[in-house]
């Protein structure tokens, strides 16, 4: 069998997203091994303490995270009562990093699961659509690739108001690309496979073939990139919430305590900068690590059909 | 099936057949340039022709499925059983399917590979059932008489199994009860028993042709191997330079090749396809 299909790209839009971390905090592991679990189990542990520190937050700490005290305030960290110390209204630190956390994590798994979901679909439907439809949406993922996302994303939550759909909506819209150019190259290729034929050929419907015999297949790479997006999601509400047009400023994230902040750094409180920055880069170089892993993992295993 | 065609009426005329594929440039190859062929109720008819000649694609253009950037034009009137007759490539996209599995079946080479890896046997059944219509109560039943059909047995084991877990033989055997499960008017068979044994191809060989003649449904059996042709077609066609150059009963033709090619083939004998 020679040429069956005229080029369609078929594998290197996977090939060049593929292949690794992508973007800020990146983290390349060390082979296999024993730094390599290391690593997997110190990524694990890390996340699993955010997410029981963002679910259990209401009993972990006795403070109300949006209660000012002006009692209380510009405390440093290891004030009986407030262990990380309060911020310029008297807000306690550490209460609002545990509710941050809800936020954040919330917004990144949220928004990361609707990039995945919104970049699979567009994907698919560019590999079996007729080629306006295939044409339309890769130059739109092409033109948004080439475009600063931040700025894209900015303008989206500025125009449409700060809410927690807003803040998904904008990293969705700006962090699909990758996800469906993978999706397409999967799909593209899958669909000359035998059994695709076969389905088609017992009268199957188009979306059935796509959603049952096309979309499964393409799954394994999507799941590699689909962690990746997550830490791409904590990391663009962080920065939207640092700019003020994130999550509702009477919600606590760990990007609004870096916008809080600013203004103690030049009074010398630069652990009020240095916890949440802190907290928003470990999550990301954990889910990062963890999203390497499982890409290792996933080529290793190889598809197993 | 109900109504019976005038005797003699072919159940499929395939008319002017023309193929062509795309090359890069805008240019195209014809691969097909005027193919003629009658199909006709309970018969087995072999559509021979080296590797290269357009077997396949002639196959899989009967029905819609031909690759992208292969183009089919011409006409392949099916005689549905109820009505007027249907032209398979001028059908919308809705009613090809409607035809595709119910009225025309289809078999492709690496029946393994024809069946999706992930989805149980039974499984394959019930989508395919449910695509046309078939109530949920009757799927399972309808694909077990399938699977009875070709000497399987068709047990929950079986019916559970995923296509990894199968010979290739059962692989095969499975298509085949997947394509006629809706009893089709014509099955297209391409290759089907290239990867089999001997023995295993005479079974399965055997028992499409017992189906076709039992049920007056026609065949279209695709091979490159004259033997295969001759010992289970009725007729033989001959596909050389896109057309067919000579057609006739396999035993006559056979016996007497006219063609050149054919000539070739027969005298080639047993190394004949390769
Ligand atoms: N998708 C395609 N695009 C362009 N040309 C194709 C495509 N598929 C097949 N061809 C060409 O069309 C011709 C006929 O191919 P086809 O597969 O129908 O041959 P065949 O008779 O079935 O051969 P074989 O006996 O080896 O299966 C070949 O020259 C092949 O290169
Ligand atoms: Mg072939």
């Amino acid at each position: 069998m020679v040429g069956r299909e005229p080029p369609r790209q078929r594998g290197t839009a996977a090939a060049t997203v593929r292949g690794g971390p992508r973007g800020l905090l990146a983290v390349r592991l060390p082979a296999a091994g024993r730094a390599g679990g290391a690593a997997i189990a110190a990524a694990c542990a890390a996340l699993a303490l955010m997410a029981a520190a963002a679910l259990l937050a209401p009993w972990l700490t006795a403070h109300d995270p949006v209660a000012t005290d002006t009692s209380a305030v510009s405390l440093p960290p290891g004030t009986p009562g407030h262990p990380l110390g309060t911020d310029a209204l008297g807000r306690d630190l550490a209460a609002r990093m545990l509710f941050g956390a809800r936020s954040s994590l919330l917004v990144g798994v949220v928004a990361g699961a609707a990039t995945v979901v919104l970049g699979t679909l567009l994907g698919g439907l560019a590999a079996v659509a007729p080629r306006p439809v295939d044409a339309l949406i890769t130059r739109t993922a092409d033109a948004l690739l080439a475009l600063p996302l931040v700025l894209v994303a900015m303008a989206i939550a500025a125009v449409a108001g700060s809410s927690f759909g807003t803040v998904v909506a904008a990293i969705a819209a700006t962090a699909w690309m990758p996800v469906a150019l993978i999706a397409r190259a999967e799909v593209g290729a899958l669909r000359e496979r035998p059994f695709v034929r076969a389905a088609r050929g017992l009268g199957l419907s188009r979306t059935r073939v796509l959603t049952r015999h096309l979309l499964p297949g393409a799954l394994p790479p999507i799941a590699a990139i689909a962690a990746f997006e997550v830490g791409h999601a904590v990391l663009t509400e962080s920065t939207l919430s640092f700019l003020g047009i994130g999550v509702p400023a009477n919600r606590p994230s760990w990007g609004g305590l870096l916008a809080d902040a600013r203004s103690q750094m030049l009074s010398g409180q630069w652990y009020a900068v240095a916890v949440p920055a802190a907290a928003i880069v470990a999550a990301i170089i954990a889910v990062n690590v963890l999203a390497t892993a499982f890409d290792r993992h996933a080529a290793a295993a190889g598809r197993t059909w | 099936m109900s109504r019976r065609a005038a005797p003699g009426a072919p159940l499929l005329r395939v008319g002017g057949l023309v193929v062509e594929a795309a090359t890069g440039g805008g240019a195209v190859r014809r691969i097909v340039d005027g193919l003629d062929l009658d199909l006709h109720p309970g018969e087995v008819t072999a559509l021979v022709g080296r590797s290269g000649s357009g077997k396949t694609l002639t196959a899989r253009s009967l029905i819609g499925l031909a690759p992208r950037g292969v183009l089919a034009r011409g006409s392949a009137l099916l005689d549905t059983g109820d009505g007027a007759p249907v032209d398979l490539l001028a059908l919308s996209r809705r009613r090809l399917r409607a035809v595709r599995g119910a009225r025309v079946g289809a078999v492709f080479q690496e029946a393994q590979a024809g069946l999706n890896p992930t989805v149980r046997v039974g499984g394959h059944f019930t989508e395919t059932l449910a695509a046309h219509g078939v109530p949920r109560s009757e799927r399972r039943a309808a694909g077990a008489a399938a699977l009875a059909r070709v000497g399987l047995v068709p047990s929950t084991g079986l019916w559970t199994a995923y296509p990894f877990e199968l010979s290739g033989g059962q692989a095969q055997r499975v298509a085949i009860a997947l394509a006629t499960v809706l009893a089709p008017r014509l099955l297209i068979a391409d290759e089907i028993t290239s990867a089999l044994d001997a023995v295993t191809r005479a079974e399965v060989l055997d028992l499409l042709r017992g189906q076709t003649v039992a049920a007056g449904c026609a065949l279209l059996l695709v091979t490159h191997d004259l033997d295969v042709a001759g010992r289970w077609a009725d007729r033989i066609a001959v596909l050389d330079g896109g057309r067919i150059v000579e057609h006739g009963r396999a035993a006559a033709l056979l016996a007497a090749p006219a063609h050149p090619f054919t000539r070739a083939l027969v005298g080639g004998d047993e190394g004949a396809g390769a």
